[in-house]
C-alpha cells in the first residue's frame, strides 16, 4: 500500500501538466497509423440512415478503396455539434448544411472551394445562390423546399367561401380568415407562428418580399425598415386578430384536426395528413400577393447544401461522392418518404410522384418565385433581429420603437469587426494547464509541510501520513482538476477574449469588454430577472409541496408505498421527456384546455402568452421535482423521535403546535439542504426552457443558462458566453451562501 | 378514534386526487405510445398499434445502444460508489490543510452550469484522445460532488470508536474502510446509486457532443434521433422510447425504496 500511495502521489505531481500535451502527440501518432490504403471519409447528415446507407453502399461498390462513414446528426442540435467539432478540428469531411448557415461558413473560410468540381452541373440543379460567394462555389445544392398556403376546404364551404377559389390577394386572405374565425367553436382563421424564435421570419418575409421590401439592399445596407415592410406588418397584425398563435408542429397538428382555415406550411404535411387524417379535405395554393395589381406571390426558399470542410482529407473523392448522392435517383427516396424537401435536381419535377398530385405541383410552381434569404456573414444575427422585431410587434409593442430597435441592433452587430491583438489559443491551454498544475503542486506541498510541522517524531513519517488521505482524495483530485477546474480556468481566460470558433487557433484579448457588455445587454438583464423570478417562485413552493406530501404520506396509517412511488415518478424520467409531455398538455388544443372547456372556460395558448409562459414552466417544474424532495423529507420525518410527540400530547399541544414546535425544528437540517440544492438547480434551469419555449415569446422565458447556450452555440460568442457563465456561477454561490446563512442561523 | 378515521379517509382522498394529477401524464405517455396517431383523427381503425415499439426495439442498433448505456451506467455508478466513499471518508475523518476550502470546492462543482464548461471540456476530451469513445462520458463523471457531500455527511455521523478499535487491532487504512465503514454505509450507497443512476441514465447533452459514431451512442441520444423528424416529432416513437427508457429506473427505485429512505434518514444529512 505504501508503494501504491507513493506512485499515485508522484503521478499526480508530475504528470498532469504534461498530460494534456503528451496526449496530443498520441493523437497525432494515431492519425498517421490510420493511413492505410483505403480512403476513409466521414459524412454527416440529418437523415435516417436507411436512406443514406444504400447510396453509400452503391458508391463504395463503384469506387473500390473508398469508405464513407455515415453519421446522422440531430436537427435540433446539428448546428451546435458542427460548430463545436469545427472548433476542435474534428469537422467531418463531407457535411450537409442548412442553406441559411452557408453565409457564415463561407465567409469565415471554413469550407473548401469546389468550383471546378461542380460548376459543370450548374444548369441541372436549382438553388445555387446559397452555395456561392464572390463567384465561387462552396457547396452543392442537394435538397430544396418552400412553403405554400394550405387551406381547409370544408371550413371554406362552411363559411360560405368557394373551396375552389383560394384567396389570391392579402385582402381576400384577410376576409377568408375573418369569415372562418370562430374561436368559441375552436375554429381559427389562420395559424400564425409564435413562440419559436427561428421560424417566424420564414413566414413573414415572403409577404414583405412580395410587397417589394427587402432586408439588405445591393450594398448590404439594412433596409428592413421601409414603407413596404410597414405595410406588411400592418397586414400581418390585422391577420393576427383572426389567428391561432402557436409553434410550427402545433400549427400543423391543429390544421390536421380541422381547426384552422388557413396556414402556411411545407410539403412535409403531404406525408402526414393523408395517413393521419384521411378525411381532411384540404387544398394548397400559391402565397397571396399584396393586391391584384401590386406585388407578386413569393415564398421562403431554403434547403440543404452539401459541403466539404477545409480539413477534408480527400477533396477529389469527396466531391465525387457528393456528385453521386445529389443524383435524382439517389435523392428521390428521401423525398418520397417524408416529403420534407425536394431534390435540387431539376429533372426530379418531371417524376410521376410530382405530376400525379396536383397539389404538389403548387410547390414546384411556388419554388420558381421563392426567395432565399440573403447570403450574409451575419445572417444568423440578422435573422434574430427580424424575428425579434416581428415578434415584438405581434406582442403589441409600438411599431416605431420596434423598427428603431431593429436598426440599432443592426448597427451594433455590423460595426463590431475589430482586429485587435491576436494570440494563439495554445496560450489559453498552456495558461490553464499551468494554473492547474501549480495549484495541485501547491496543495500537495502544503499537505506535506503541514504533516512535517505537526509532528516531527512518530511511528510513521510525515509523507506517509500525508499519503493516507492523498490516496483517498486522489480520485476526486484527478477528476476535479482535470475535468472541472481546467475547463473552468479555460472559461475564465475565454471570458476576457473574443474567441471565434471559426478560427479556434486564434483569439483576441479584449479585457473587460465582455463584462462591460453585460450591463448593456437587454436580453441578459431580462433573462436575469426571469431566472430570479423562477428561483424565487419555484424553490419555496417545491419545498413546501414536498414537505406537505411527505407529512401526508407519513401520517397515513395504511400502506403508502404506492403514493411514494407515484410522486417520485417524475424525478426518474428525463426532464426533456417531461417537458415534451407538457408541451402537448399546454397546447391550445391540449389536455389542459379540454379540461377547462368542461367548465366553460375558454382555452388559451399558454406557452405563447407573454405573461403565462414562464408561470407555465414554473408549474411544470414544481410538479416534476416536488416528489424528489418529498422522499428526502419522508426520510427526515421517520427520523424524528416518536417520544417527542408523546410528550407534546401530554402537554396538550394541538397538531399545529406539534408541527410548529417539534416537526419543523427537527427536520430543519433537511429544509436547509433541500432549499440549497433546489436553489442551485433552479438557477440552472435550461432543458425545460429549451424544450418548451426556446426562451420565447419575446424573451419572456429566456433564462441565464438558455441565453448563454444560445450565445455560445447559435451566435458563436464563446467569450461573452463564458463571461455570463462566470457571473452566473458567482450569483449562485452568493445566493446559496446567503440562503444557508439565513436558514441555518434563524433559530440558534 | 372516530375523528382519526375521518382524518385518515380525508388524507387518503386528498392523496388519491393528487396522485391522479401525477399519474395522468404518465398514463398519457404510455397510452400514446400504443397509438398510431392522435385519437379522434382518421377513421378509427388501426388506432392501436405496436409499431412504435417495433421501430425502437426493431432498430438494428437498439441492442448496441442499450449495451452502451448499461456499460456507462455501471461504470459511472460503481465509480461513484467507490470514490465518493473514499473522498467522503477523507473529508469526514482526516485533518489536513485547506480542508474547508477544498470541501467548498466540492460544493462549487454542484453550482456551475455544466453547459458552460462544454466547449473547454470537449477541447480537453479531444486533446487527451478520448473523443468518440465511451470513456469520454465515463471519466469526467466518476466523482460527483453531490455524492461526495452525501458520503461525508453520512460518515461524519457514524461513531468513530469502531474504526479506532479496528486500527488498534492492526488494520490498515484501507482495511478499516473496507471492513468497518463499508458495512455501515449501505443505506448511503443506495442514495448514491439512485441519484447517479437517474442522472446518468437520462444524460443527453454530453453523450451527444462527445460521441460521433452511431455505434457508440447511448439510449437517450439514439432515441431522440429515432423520434425526431426534421419538422416535428413522431410522438408515438418518442413516447414509446420514453417508456422503454424509464422502465429500468422505475425498477431500481421500486427495489431500493426502503434503502433510499433509510440512507437519507441514517443521519446522512444531519449536522
Amino acid at each position: 500500500m505504501k508503494n501504491l500511495g507513493k506512485i499515485i502521489f508522484f503521478v499526480i505531481i508530475l504528470v498532469f501538466p504534461l498530460f494534456i500535451f503528451s496526449s496530443s502527440l498520441l493523437q497525432a501518432a494515431r492519425k498517421t497509423s490510420d493511413s492505410s490504403d483505403t480512403i476513409k471519409l466521414t459524412f454527416w447528415n440529418f437523415w435516417d440512415p436507411k436512406f443514406i446507407l444504400p447510396v453509400i453502399e452503391r458508391f463504395e461498390k463503384e469506387n473500390p478503396g473508398v469508405k464513407i462513414i455515415n453519421e446522422q446528426v440531430s436537427w435540433s442540435n446539428g448546428l451546435d455539434k458542427i460548430v463545436i467539432s469545427m472548433a476542435n478540428n474534428m469537422a467531418p469531411d463531407i457535411c450537409e448544411m442548412g442553406s441559411t448557415w452557408m453565409g457564415k461558413f463561407m465567409s469565415e473560410g471554413a469550407l473548401l472551394d469546389i468550383t471546378d468540381k461542380v460548376s459543370d452541373l450548374k444548369d441541372e440543379y436549382l438553388m445555387w445562390a446559397p452555395a456561392q460567394m464572390n463567384g465561387r462555389y462552396y457547396g452543392m445544392p442537394w435538397l430544396a423546399g418552400t412553403r405554400v398556403m394550405f387551406y381547409n376546404r370544408e371550413l371554406f364551404a362552411q363559411a360560405g367561401l368557394d373551396p375552389d377559389k383560394p384567396p389570391l390577394t392579402w385582402k381576400d386572405f384577410l376576409d377568408a380568415a375573418r369569415l372562418i374565425h370562430n374561436p368559441k367553436k375552436g375554429i381559427y382563421g389562420f395559424g400564425m407562428n409564435a413562440g419559436e424564435g427561428h421560424i417566424l421570419y420564414k413566414k413573414f418575409m415572403p409577404f414583405v418580399w412580395g410587397n417589394g421590401g427587402k432586408i439588405l439592399d445591393e450594398n448590404d445596407n439594412f433596409v428592413f425598415d421601409s414603407q413596404e415592410t410597414r405595410e406588411t406588418l400592418d397586414f400581418y397584425l390585422k391577420l393576427k386578430e383572426y389567428s391561432y398563435c402557436e409553434k410550427q408542429d402545433l400549427l400543423d397538428e391543429a390544421f390536421k384536426r380541422g381547426k384552422l382555415g388557413l396556414a402556411i406550411s411545407g410539403s412535409w404535411n403531404f406525408a402526414r395528413y393523408p395517413k393521419d387524417a384521411p378525411n381532411l379535405d384540404f387544398g394548397v395554393s400559391l402565397m397571396p400577393k399584396p393586391a391584384e395589381d401590386k406585388g407578386f406571390s413569393t415564398s421562403f426558399l431554403g434547403g440543404e447544401i452539401l459541403v466539404l470542410f477545409k480539413t477534408c482529407k480527400n477533396p477529389d473523392v469527396a466531391a465525387k461522392f457528393i456528385r453521386y448522392i445529389v443524383k435524382m435517383e439517389n435523392t428521390m427516396p428521401i423525398t418520397k418518404e417524408a416529403w420534407v424537401s425536394f431534390p435540387a435536381h431539376l429533372d426530379a419535377y418531371k417524376d410521376s410522384a410530382f405530376t400525379k398530385d396536383k397539389r404538389l405541383s403548387v410547390f414546384t410552381e411556388q419554388m420558381k418565385t421563392a426567395i432565399h434569404p440573403p447570403i450574409h456573414n451575419l445572417w444568423i444575427d440578422l435573422e434574430k433581429i427580424i424575428n425579434t422585431a416581428v415578434e415584438k410587434a405581434m406582442y403589441n409593442e409600438p411599431i416605431d420603437s420596434v423598427f428603431k430597435e431593429a436598426n440599432e441592433e443592426f448597427e451594433k452587430i455590423s460595426g463590431k469587426k475589430n482586429e485587435s491583438k491576436q494570440s494563439s489559443s495554445f496560450l489559453i491551454v498552456i495558461l490553464s494547464a499551468l494554473g492547474v498544475g501549480i495549484i495541485i503542486n501547491a496543495i500537495l506541498l502544503a499537505f506535506i509541510l503541514y504533516e512535517v510541522k505537526k509532528n516531527k517524531s512518530g511511528p510513521i513519517g510525515p509523507i506517509e501520513r500525508a499519503q493516507r488521505y492523498i490516496l483517498f482524495l486522489a480520485p476526486w483530485f484527478i477528476t476535479f482538476f482535470i475535468f472541472w477546474l481546467y475547463p473552468l480556468l479555460f472559461s475564465v481566460v475565454l471570458s476576457f477574449c473574443e474567441y471565434d470558433v471559426f478560427h479556434p487557433a486564434v483569439f483576441s484579448f479584449s479585457g473587460f469588454k465582455n463584462y462591460m457588455a453585460l450591463v448593456e445587454d437587454e436580453v441578459f438583464i431580462q433573462s436575469f430577472f426571469n431566472t430570479l423570478i423562477f428561483v424565487v417562485g419555484t424553490t419555496p413552493v417545491t419545498t413546501a409541496l414536498g414537505l406537505a406530501l411527505a407529512l401526508m404520506i407519513n401520517s397515513l396509517k395504511s400502506k403508502s408505498d404506492i403514493f411514494r412511488s407515484v410522486f417520485f415518478l417524475p424525478s426518474i424520467i428525463s426532464i426533456v421527456v417531461t417537458a415534451t409531455i407538457f408541451k402537448s398538455f399546454y397546447s391550445p388544443v391540449g389536455l389542459l384546455n379540454r379540461f377547462l372547456a368542461l367548465f366553460g372556460i375558454q382555452g388559451y395558448g399558454w406557452l405563447v402568452d407573454k405573461s403565462f409562459a414562464l408561470p407555465a414552466i414554473m408549474i411544470m417544474d414544481i410538479w416534476a421535482y416536488a416528489g424528489y424532495y418529498m422522499v428526502l423529507y419522508l426520510a427526515a420525518l421517520t427520523a424524528v423521535p416518536k417520544s417527542l410527540y408523546d410528550a407534546a400530547e401530554i402537554d396538550g399541544a394541538n397538531e399545529w403546535e406539534q408541527f410548529r414546535y417539534i416537526t419543523l425544528p427537527q427536520i430543519k437540517y433537511m429544509t436547509v439542504f433541500v432549499m440549497t440544492i433546489n436553489t442551485i438547480r433552479s438557477w440552472q434551469v435550461f432543458p425545460e426552457v429549451f424544450t418548451l419555449t426556446s426562451g420565447g415569446p419575446v424573451g419572456s422565458t429566456n433564462t441565464l443558462v438558455h441565453h448563454l447556450y444560445e450565445l455560445a452555440f447559435r451566435y458563436h460568442k464563446m467569450g461573452y458566453a463564458s463571461a455570463i457563465s462566470l457571473v452566473l456561477l458567482l450569483l449562485v454561490f452568493l445566493f446559496s451562501f446567503i440562503q444557508m446563512k439565513i436558514l441555518s442561523g434563524k433559530k440558534r | 378514534m372516530k375523528k382519526n378515521n375521518i382524518k385518515q379517509t380525508g388524507l387518503l382522498l386528498l392523496l388519491t386526487v393528487l396522485s391522479v394529477g401525477y399519474i395522468v401524464p404518465w398514463l398519457y405517455m404510455l397510452f400514446r405510445s400504443f397509438l398510431r396517431h392522435e385519437p379522434g383523427m382518421g377513421d378509427g381503425s388501426g388506432l392501436f398499434t405496436l409499431d412504435s415499439y417495433r421501430v425502437i426495439l426493431g432498430n438494428a442498433g437498439f441492442l448496441n445502444y442499450i449495451t452502451n448505456s448499461i456499460i456507462v451506467l455501471v461504470c459511472v455508478v460503481s465509480a461513484n460508489v467507490i470514490f465518493s466513499l473514499m473522498v467522503g471518508y477523507a473529508f469526514a475523518r482526516y485533518r489536513f490543510p485547506f480542508k474547508k476550502i477544498l470541501f467548498a470546492l466540492v460544493l462549487c462543482t454542484l453550482m456551475a452550469p455544466k453547459q458552460t464548461l462544454m466547449v473547454p471540456l470537449l477541447d480537453l476530451i479531444v486533446k487527451i484522445g478520448l473523443h468518440d469513445s465511451l470513456w469520454a462520458i465515463i471519466l469526467p463523471f466518476c466523482v460527483d460532488g453531490f455524492n461526495v457531500f452525501l458520503m461525508k455527511q453520512y460518515i461524519g455521523a457514524l461513531p468513530r470508536e469502531l474504526e479506532d478499535a479496528a486500527r488498534a487491532d492492526g488494520a490498515g487504512e484501507i482495511g478499516v474502510l473496507r471492513h468497518v465503514v463499508v458495512p455501515l454505509c449501505k443505506p448511503a450507497f443506495a442514495v448514491v446509486i439512485i441519484n447517479t443512476a437517474i442522472l446518468n441514465w437520462n444524460s443527453f447533452l454530453f453523450p451527444l457532443i462527445f460521441i460521433d459514431t452511431s455505434a457508440k451512442r447511448t439510449l437517450p441520444v439514439a432515441l431522440s434521433m429515432l423520434a425526431q423528424g426534421p419538422y416535428g416529432t413522431d410522438w408515438g416513437v418518442l413516447m414509446a422510447g420514453a417508456s422503454v427508457s424509464s422502465l429500468p429506473m422505475i425498477l431500481i427505485f421500486w427495489f431500493f425504496q426502503k434503502e433510499i429512505i433509510a440512507g437519507i434518514t441514517g443521519g446522512a444529512l444531519k449536522e
